[in-house]
Parts: structure tokens; sequence; C-alpha cells
């Protein structure tokens, strides 16, 4: 009976697959963002012809937040509602522990957006000494809200349209 | 006896081992993959100013290019051109006109006159986190008043 003989299995040449490896790892390397860059959209109140920004038509608010030493005022201006029922939309948010409670203006900012559906403006307004990263913060709590809906987080969008002015003295 | 044991280590010197690559194969391909998810071509043409550390931030928003004015701790630069010093929380040795940083609005004007972006009115803004409102707000006034009403306040991601 003949011996069958088996192939030699011969071992694949993987040095220049690895050439290119090593080439494209440092030049990757010298590229590559470690860190990564976003933008927040803002705008300052300009005086213009168009329609003012103060919520108009449908019922809707703009929100006014004032950031001051001891915490947020709020206030509301929309062209639409009341100046009673604005009035009962104003509140107070005191620092916690030092710092500015963005967990509480979330929570009421989101209350207001069910009730005014339609609103997608705030006025951040920081005093002089406000540092950079708590308006950034406050922007952001601002902006959206974190929840979560049938056991998965998701954002759920609040006042989108930010404008930064300041106190007129 | 010796003899034997001396051609048997002969012959094993003569087969060169190969070396086996397939595991370093692995490394290197994870290392690519994971460069290659990272890399962003937008990211490369933002250049932060040395002395500044951005605010870190959950926006998702992307980069835009716009003309970029930057307040780090030592000085005020629109692109790479020096405006004016920055010392503490304010900007020093310049004319200030009623509020508006005279020199900043000058070159953000000549900008603006010379600029092909399709929005006019957008300024990309690196400021360090750690300023007060007073001094962004000034550098912020000038370019509203240069025609710049619109911002992009540049973040670091969280």
């Amino acid at each position: 009976m003949p011996r069958i003989r088996r192939p030699k299995v011969e071992d694949l040449n993987l040095i220049p697959l690895m050439n290119l490896f090593v080439t494209m790892i440092p030049l990757l390397l010298l590229t590559a963002a470690f860190y990564h860059i976003g933008m927040v959209s803002v705008s300052v109140p300009t005086q213009s012809e168009e329609e003012s920004d103060v919520a108009a038509g449908k019922a809707a608010v703009t929100m006014n937040i004032q950031m001051t030493g001891k915490g947020y005022t709020l206030t509301a201006s929309s062209g639409t509602i009341g100046e009673v029922e604005l009035k009962s939309l104003d509140a107070l948010i005191p620092k916690k522990s030092g710092k500015y409670d963005l967990e509480k203006l979330s929570k009421y900012l989101e209350k207001i957006k069910r009730r005014y559906e339609q609103s997608d403006t705030i006025m951040v307004i920081p005093g002089k000494k406000v540092k950079y990263q708590d308006m950034i913060e406050t922007m952001d709590a601002a902006r959206q809200m974190e929840a979560t809906v049938g056991g998965k987080k998701r954002k759920i969008p609040l006042f989108p349209v930010v404008v930064v002015t300041s106190v007129v003295e | 006896m010796f003899d034997a044991v001396m051609q048997r280590r002969s012959r094993a010197s003569k087969e060169i081992p190969s070396l086996n690559l397939n595991s370093m194969m692995d490394m290197l391909s994870i290392i690519l993959v994971f460069l290659l998810a990272n890399i962003s071509a937008e990211e490369q043409d933002f250049v932060i100013a040395k002395n500044l550390k951005l605010p870190n931030s959950n926006s998702s928003l992307g980069f835009d290019k716009a003309v970029q004015v930057k307040l780090s701790r030592r000085e005020l630069l629109i692109e790479d051109t020096f405006v004016a010093k920055v010392s503490g929380n304010k900007i020093v040795g310049v004319d200030i006109d009623g509020g508006k940083i005279v020199p900043l609005y000058n070159l953000l004007q000549r900008y603006r006159s010379l600029s092909k972006d399709a929005d006019k009115t957008m300024v990309v803004f690196q400021a360090d986190k750690n300023f007060s409102f007073e001094i962004l707000n000034q550098v912020m006034r000038t370019a509203a008043m240069a025609g710049y009403p619109n911002f992009r306040f540049a973040i670091q991601k969280k």
C-alpha cells in the first residue's frame, strides 16, 4: 500500500504586514487626539429688526437664569402668558455645599418644559465673579437632562438655545 | 559517546528557529484598530492655545470652522495674532473704550471683511475654565460689537 504523504503546511510570511503595521502605528500615534474637543453654541443679545427671542404665539416661555454668589434666581418671560402666571414660575435654587445645584435646576426646568413644550430658549445671566466652568455646567444642565427610561439612560432635550448676557448696571 | 552528542548539537544549531509572530500581529492589529477609531480629521485643525485649560462639558456639538478667539492666562489672541496681555482676571496694556477692547474690535472687523466663511457672525471662543465672567464678557461684548454675536465655546468633552 502506497504511503500517503501529507502536504507540508507552510507558515504565512507575516513580515511585510508587520512592516506596514510598525510604520502605521507611530504615524497614527502622532496624529491621534486623546482628548475630544466639542463646542457649546451660545449667542449674545443684539439689536435687530427680526422677531423677538421672547417666545410668542404658542404657549412658550423663555427662562432667565441669574447666577449669583448664593445660587440661581429663575424668572420667566413670554409674549403670550400673563404676568401672574409668569410670576408663579419664579424660583430660587440656593447653592448646595458651596456648589450650584445642577440637579435641582435640571428638574425644575424639566417641569417647565413639560408645561410649555414649545419653549427652547434660556437666558443665562452670570454675575461678574462666576467662573466659566460653572457657566458651562449650568448651560449643560439647562440644555438637556439625563433620565432613565425603560432601564436605559437617555438624554432629554430641555432648552437647547442658550443666550448669555450680563446684568445691566 | 562524546562524538554522538557533538554531532546532534551541531545539527541542531544549523536549524534556524522561526519566530512566532502571531501574538505580535494580534497586538498590533488591536492597537491599529484603536488608533483608527480614535482619529478625527476635524480635531487635527484645532489648536488649543498655551496656558489654557478648556472647561469640561457633556455637549455633543461637533467642531465648527470660524475665526478663533483665544483667551489664555497670559494673552488674548485672534488665531495666532497677539492682541493683548492678560494679567489675573484682566486684560491689560490696551485701549478699552466703553467696555470695548479696541485692538480686538479692529482686528475682528478686518477678519470679517476678509473672511470667506459661510457664517460671518460666528466666533470659536477658547477660554480658560478658571476665568470669571467679567473678563469673558468683555471679550464677548467686543466680538458682538464687531459683528460676531454667535459663539461656539470650545470645550473638552467629558
